[in-house]
């Protein structure tokens, strides 16, 4: 009752101090500032509030997280997989996009749909189904056992190989997505233009082209990056000890220890270390980089 | 007005910490389990259940797999037909749980966990107390003592028993204890075990099954460096564990007996040594504020008749804990039980109570060891 009061009065305020051009503006942005107030601000602001007075106003949560050495290695776990997945991701995911952006538009949208379409499926469906393909006696051993290539199976799971293929197959489109529609929007007389001025195709690519799509790399791999960092599914059924990711370790404390305070601490300071992120990263290389395709 | 309907309930659930999956899931079971009573009611002409209002049904926590699909079988069906009250399961976990008494919109009646997580609901205060006085299907005095309690009833027994590949290991040449699983020379090969069993790794290192508790935990974390790389996978649910043995991952585990039995049931070479295995409780227990509570404590006095308890013994290999329900339980089955004499001489009771006050603390001390070296 308060609240929507508060939040009535706050609202003609605002309004009052636009001028009417600028209202249907404000009409536009309510329905998306809305969605996320009720729904990301709002709990996170829960979060934040039961990390610090479960039960009365305390630090007691955030002084054990750093007590504890395990916590903050399993931040630095978290952020190692993640960056390592995004890496893959563009190794993989920068040639597919090359190509595909080189296509006419038709058949690379044919072949852009056979990117999305495996996220049609539930990440848990297929994260098993990687797991009978990985397997001691999985279909890529055994195959790599007929061929002469290996004599024993090749240890793919539960462990660092595991999660980065697992993660990286369910990210990549992500990267792949990006990527395209920064190559598309590459002007292609500049391409032309060096060319024309004797480059070879090589230099053309390695001067013009590539630095022109860094925008790409640096959104596609920034995205996937925030994605890995809250993933659990994955490296819980994929992983092994050193794939311990900070969400898995919520999941404990929420679940089996009922500790939701320290379970919050645990989740701001994930949200606040990727915020550090950010920031560092905004300062190296600035966010119209990233949000703005144009070359 | 609310509606009947299953799934239109399950919709409001959405406003609670489900995730997107379970959230699916659970419509879609309810969804099914709405129709499928549907369909029954009409064909038999009984009591129409989903038709009538919300004071017909009753919601159960369900844990899917081989377990769910027995209960439906030996319980949930049986009750329907005597009762018109129709069983509605639905996933959820403890934490979900306290979640809907903290809102004040509790969705869920009857909760079947283990007994270190049904403790921790009632130290919260988050249970119903059990009715024993007005139970009449079942005598509640044949209960075992330990298993009734003000706020939980014991449900079932299972145990975390040893498992070998009979194609790895010949029965009778496989490892027969805890001691014998540790040594990975004599018998080599990839294991998989639960996070923080201490108690195998203490038999491991010798000590006698019958003073384990207290735990002497820096003795179990020394054995447990003992095996740590000879565990491919610390397994966390009980589908992991069994896919583990199933697909080779694992040719040793420490899994549910009720899992392996499955396995074992349905063709796969696995055997189950029972000399050490931990006898654990699942309790049946009521959600405080529980929307069908009359509903949910005559559910639970049907299914701790002695007959009931029987019957789930057909379906999977976990023990009843009314003394009466070994007169039910056929030969073949029993000799799968936990609480088979045999199989009972020797193995041991885990200690709940011992593990709910420490298990905070030891939590912590086994994710760091994991991550050490």
């Amino acid at each position: 009752m308060l609240a929507s009061t508060l939040g009535a009065s706050l609202l003609g305020a605002t309004l009052r101090r636009f001028p009417r051009r600028q209202l249907s503006t404000l009409a536009l942005l309510f329905p998306g500032v809305f969605y996320i107030g009720l729904f990301f601000a709002y709990p996170l602001a829960g979060v934040l509030g039961r990390s610090l007075f479960s039960p009365s106003l305390t630090l007691e949560h955030y002084g054990h997280l750093l007590a504890e050495p395990v916590y903050l290695q399993v931040v630095y776990l978290t952020f190692e997989v993640a960056f390592l997945v995004a890496g893959t991701c563009l190794l993989l995911g920068y040639p597919l996009a090359y190509v595909l952006s080189a296509l006419r538009p038709r058949v690379a949208g044919l072949l852009l749909i056979l990117v999305i379409v495996p996220h049609f499926t539930s990440t848990l469906v297929r994260t098993y189904a990687w797991i009978v393909v990985l397997g001691t006696e999985g279909l890529l051993n055994q195959a790599l056992i007929a061929l002469g290539l290996t004599s024993a199976p090749l240890k793919l799971l539960y462990n660092r190989t595991g999660v980065l293929i697992g993660m990286t197959y369910i990210l990549l489109p992500y990267v792949v997505l990006t990527l395209f529609s920064v190559m598309r929007g590459i002007d292609h007389s500049l391409l032309q233009a060096a060319a024309s001025l004797g480059a070879s195709r090589h230099r053309t690519f390695w001067r013009v082209f590539f630095p022109l799509s860094l925008p790409g790399v640096v959104g596609g791999g920034l995205l996937v990056f925030i994605f890995a960092l809250g993933f659990f599914i994955t490296p819980a059924l994929m992983g092994g000890p050193r794939e311990t990711m900070v969400a898995m370790v919520i999941e404990q404390q929420v679940e089996v220890l009922f500790n939701w305070g320290f379970a919050s601490a645990l989740a701001v300071v994930l949200l606040a270390l990727t915020l550090v992120g950010f920031f560092v990263y905004h300062r190296l290389l600035g966010f119209d980089r990233v949000f703005e395709a144009k070359p | 007005m609310r509606t009947s309907n299953g799934l239109v309930d399950h919709l409001r659930c959405g406003r609670l910490p489900l995730s997107r999956r379970q959230f699916l899931g659970g419509s879609l079971l309810a969804g099914v389990t709405a129709a499928a009573g549907a369909l029954g009611a009409g064909l038999v002409r009984a009591t129409p259940a989903h038709t009538q209002g919300k004071g017909r049904r009753v919601i159960v926590r369900a844990l899917g797999g081989a377990y769910q699909a027995a209960e439906e079988k030996a319980i949930f069906k049986p009750f329907t037909e005597a009762t018109g009250i129709e069983v509605v399961p639905v996933p959820a976990t403890a934490a979900q749980v306290r979640a809907m008494v903290e809102s004040g919109k509790v969705q869920l009646d009857v909760l079947d966990l283990a007994e270190s997580t049904s403790q921790r609901l009632d130290e919260q205060g988050l249970l119903e107390r059990i009715d024993y006085d007005r139970m009449r299907l079942t005598n509640s005095s044949d209960i075992q003592p330990h298993a009734r309690r003000p706020t939980m009833v014991g449900n079932i027994y299972f145990a975390t028993a040893l498992a070998y590949n009979t194609e790895v290991f010949k029965p009778g040449s496989h490892p027969k204890s805890w001691a014998e699983f540790w040594d990975a020379e004599r018998f080599p090969g990839p294991r998989t075990l639960q996070p923080l069993e201490l108690e195998f790794a203490l038999l491991a290192d010798g000590a006698p099954m019958d003073r384990l508790y207290p735990l002497d935990v820096d003795r179990a974390f020394r054995s447990m460096d003992r095996i740590k790389k000879h565990v491919v996978k610390w397994w966390d649910t009980g589908a992991v564990s069994a896919q583990l043995l199933e697909r080779r991952e694992a040719v040793l585990g420490g899994i549910w007996n009720g899992r392996i039995q499955d396995l074992i049931d349905k063709g796969a070479p696995l055997a189950i040594e029972w000399n050490q295995a931990k006898r654990q409780l699942q309790f049946w227990s009521i959600v405080k504020g529980a929307p069908n509570r009359e509903n949910a404590m005559r559910f639970i006095d049907f299914a701790l008749q002695p007959k009931v308890q029987a019957a789930l013994t057909r379906y999977i290999a976990y023990g009843p804990t009314n003394v009466q329900a070994f007169k039910f339980v056929r030969p073949e089955d029993a000799q799968k039980l936990p609480s088979e004499p045999e199989h009972f001489k020797r193995s041991f009771d885990e200690d709940a109570r011992w593990w709910s006050e420490n298990s905070a603390r030891l939590t912590e001390r086994w994710q760091a060891w994991l991550l050490k070296g």
